[in-house]
């Protein structure tokens, strides 16, 4: 398969910091398939999505080694306005993402256009086309200020999408969602996914995720702990000596499976549900 | 779209200049006191009379009474023109407020009407048209959309505060110090959503090198140049009658 | 560092131009709902001129002036007492001026001086001596005692000044020294107010 971005032994430190926020990461990402990067606060997950976007060393200055390549290329050759249209990247914050200077969300929508100077019936179009698409049409006029958390949310995903990113990178998107919202915007990850669209998860609740990703990245103290598809990973002793929990239904999923467990209507296994075997 | 069209902001721009030189020029205060009931009829047709009257008469009007009292009352004039009680008004004072007054009702009238006829997202339009930075615009059409936001966050913290008991009432200290869990929070949270709108902003190519294009556009009609080139004409003329600057 | 004019305009110092606008317009508005007799309307301008230094806050009095001009015309003459006082500001605290109570006071002092001397002759010229708020008693009470107008006009603005400077700049640096480090790190002014053994927390809320 082909790989659209390719890490090796990469590091970062923010500016006056001397602890690496990553250390060594090495990773391939492969076109078409939805990763999840997972790990608990401080593991440096959020760090790697902002050096797979080129935000880091762009934008945040501080200590970067390794090599990063989008598309074979060496990241840092590539302009800003490349990786804008290459790599879409959509924050966990609603509220932050509105650009806070257009007063209807399809001009929001057309915002990133402008900036890039895409001749304005071309951006009509594909804003139309992108709002149909996240099914949003129904906001196209109101203030995007004053939406909702979630709508806000799809509006900052179709701000992105309307760029036509080959690569879209999510930092906890849903965070501060309700589950209906939540459930909306990985249903939009998952059309995107089918539209070719290479999606990059940043998530600390495996919980909602699993189902949805193809593969997990596992970070843990500034390091890539395992990588690989869902199950397998979550199937090493990697991942159970991490400070990240089972989803649940793969507790119970290895509950069912796991033949050690004494089945629960049998006396003896009622005292272990119960309270541990008396010796 | 809108079916009552307005004005290109450059039209009212130029005849406001019109407007501002023969106010601050003609003498006299008869002409600039004309201006405020020209106002009102022009707001009335446009739709806009209540807020024009409501701006009006909070910026302008009690500003102009006190000019009055205090200039009537101390300007060191001789003739007294009425006295209440031991205070003399001089009839000096009086003509110094007219002169005064008059200007600033016919200007800030001027200014209220210009801005509750325009939208600001066209002045800047025109702007960014003439050749200001789209960085510049954006600072200016943010700061609309940000107002509103954290003037309606200001009063759901101070509705969260009041009802753990914060007090809004009594003396002048306990009010002030009442003013620092509502403020404090409000420009913490602010000002780090700016560092995150850093990035969403760089995610849409907002530092882009390309030339920018615009989707919302006001085109300039045939009345705009009729009116700028009257507007211009008549500022020449008023020049040339009067005899020089 | 880098210094100079065009170095203050990073797209984070640009951002706090609208910010502090925004904050000002609601700093009047809750001085108003908590019905105080001053108004905290230049706390955003003092914040934009500690962060973002003299230019950034030179263009904040500009807008601030602008958005209340649109609804009240007679504040827009004074947008170059705000832009003066934002000035002065910016550099007083580059230059480590608001370290101490005495340097702290210089910087107040000064601050109410020069936005005396630049809002006396607006207010004269074309206000006839009245601002229109409550204050214009004090410029009664100074003309009643036998004060001409320029004296009158000049003591009202500089004594109201000096409470109305002490209290918005006090509040400005009391917020600013309580801004997260790192965020006062990007600043091209602010790591000056950051307070020595705290905590650091980067993007993924890492403690250094």
């Amino acid at each position: 398969m082909h790989k659209v971005l390719s890490l090796k032994n990469v590091s970062y430190a923010y500016p006056s910091s001397e602890q690496n926020a990553v250390t060594n990461v090495s990773i391939d990402i492969e076109a078409g398939k939805i990763y999840s990067i997972a790990g608990i606060n401080g593991s440096g997950k959020t760090t790697l999505g902002l050096i797979m976007r080129g935000f880091i060393p762009k934008i945040y200055h501080g200590q970067l080694s390794g090599e990063i390549r989008y598309n074979g290329k060496e990241m840092s050759t590539q302009s800003m306005d490349v990786l804008c249209q290459e790599i879409g990247y959509v924050f966990q914050n609603p509220f932050t993402q509105m650009s806070a200077a257009k007063d209807t969300v399809f001009e929001e929508v057309a915002f990133a256009l402008e900036n890039l100077g895409v001749n304005p019936e071309e951006i009509k179009d594909r804003v139309t086309g992108t709002i149909r698409l996240l099914d949003i049409e129904n906001l196209k006029d109101k203030n995007p200020m004053e939406l909702s958390g979630g709508q806000k949310q799809k509006v900052a995903i179709a701000s992105v999408v309307v760029m036509n990113p080959n690569v879209l990178i999510l930092d906890e998107p849903t965070s501060q969602l309700d589950p209906v919202a939540t459930k909306e915007i990985f249903e939009i990850i998952k059309l995107l996914k089918q539209r070719g669209t290479t999606v990059i998860l940043i998530e600390h609740k495996l919980e909602q995720i699993a189902e949805y990703t193809d593969e997990l990245i596992i970070m843990e103290g500034s390091e890539l702990l395992v990588a690989g598809d869902t199950k397998s990973v979550l199937e090493t002793t990697e991942y159970s000596q991490s400070s990240l929990e089972y989803p649940k239904y793969y507790e119970l999923y290895k509950a069912l499976n796991d033949e050690s467990i004494e089945p629960f209507y049998t006396l003896e296994g009622m005292s272990t549900a119960i309270g541990g075997k008396d010796e | 779209m809108e079916n009552k069209k307005s004005l290109y902001p450059t039209t009212k721009f130029w005849m406001l200049l019109f407007m501002f030189i023969t106010i601050a020029l003609v003498p006299g205060y008869k002409y600039q006191y004309a201006i405020l009931p020209l106002v009102l009829i022009l707001a009335l047709f446009s739709g806009v009379i209540k807020q024009v009257t409501l701006n009006f008469l909070r910026s302008t009007f009690i500003l102009c009474i006190v000019i009055f009292l205090m200039q009537g009352i101390f300007y060191p004039g001789e003739t007294i023109l009425f006295s209440v009680g031991f205070i003399d008004v001089y009839q000096e004072g009086i003509m110094m407020s007219l002169s005064l007054t008059s200007k600033i009702v016919a200007i800030s009238s001027l200014v209220i009407l210009f801005f509750a006829t325009t939208k600001i997202k066209d002045i800047v339009f025109s702007l960014e048209k003439m050749g200001l930075s789209p960085k510049a615009t954006y600072v200016i059409l943010s700061t609309l959309q940000i107002i509103p936001a954290l003037s309606a966050k200001s009063e759901t913290i101070m509705e969260a505060q009041s009802s753990r008991g914060m007090e809004t009432e009594g003396n002048i200290l306990v009010r002030l110090k009442t003013l620092l869990p509502v403020f404090t929070p409000l420009v913490l949270s602010s000002l780090e959503a700016t560092e995150e709108r850093v990035l969403t902003l760089e995610a849409r190519a907002f530092s882009s090198t390309a030339k920018r294009t615009q989707i919302y556009t006001v085109e300039k009609r045939a009345i705009d140049y009729i009116l700028a080139a009257v507007a211009i004409i008549a500022i020449i003329l008023f020049f040339v009658l009067r005899g020089g600057l | 560092m880098k210094k100079g004019f065009k170095y203050d305009f990073t797209l984070l110092q640009i951002l706090l131009i609208p910010t502090c606008v925004a904050l000002s317009v609601v700093g009047y508005q809750i001085s108003q709902m908590l019905k105080l007799p001053l108004y905290f309307d230049i706390a955003g301008l003092s914040i934009a001129a500690l962060l973002g230094g003299p230019w950034i806050a030179a263009l904040t009095a500009v807008l601030n002036h602008t958005v209340n001009g649109m609804i009240y015309p007679t504040a827009l003459p004074f947008m170059p007492v705000s832009i003066a006082i934002g000035i002065q500001v910016g550099i007083c605290a580059n230059k480590g001026m608001l370290k101490g109570p005495i340097r702290t006071a210089i910087v107040i002092l000064l601050m109410s001086l020069i936005g005396t001397i630049v809002s006396t002759p607006i207010v004269i010229i074309l206000f006839g001596g009245v601002t229109g708020s409550t204050t214009d008693i004090l410029t009664a009470a100074f003309l009643q005692s036998g004060d001409d107008i320029l004296n009158a006009v000049f003591n009202q603005t500089f004594i109201v000044g000096l409470v109305n400077n002490t209290l918005n700049l006090g509040l400005a640096y009391f917020i600013v020294t309580r801004i997260s480090p790192r965020y006062l790190s990007k600043t091209n002014y602010g790591s000056k107010f950051i307070k020595p053994n705290k905590k650091v927390y980067d993007l993924d809320g890492e403690v250094k």
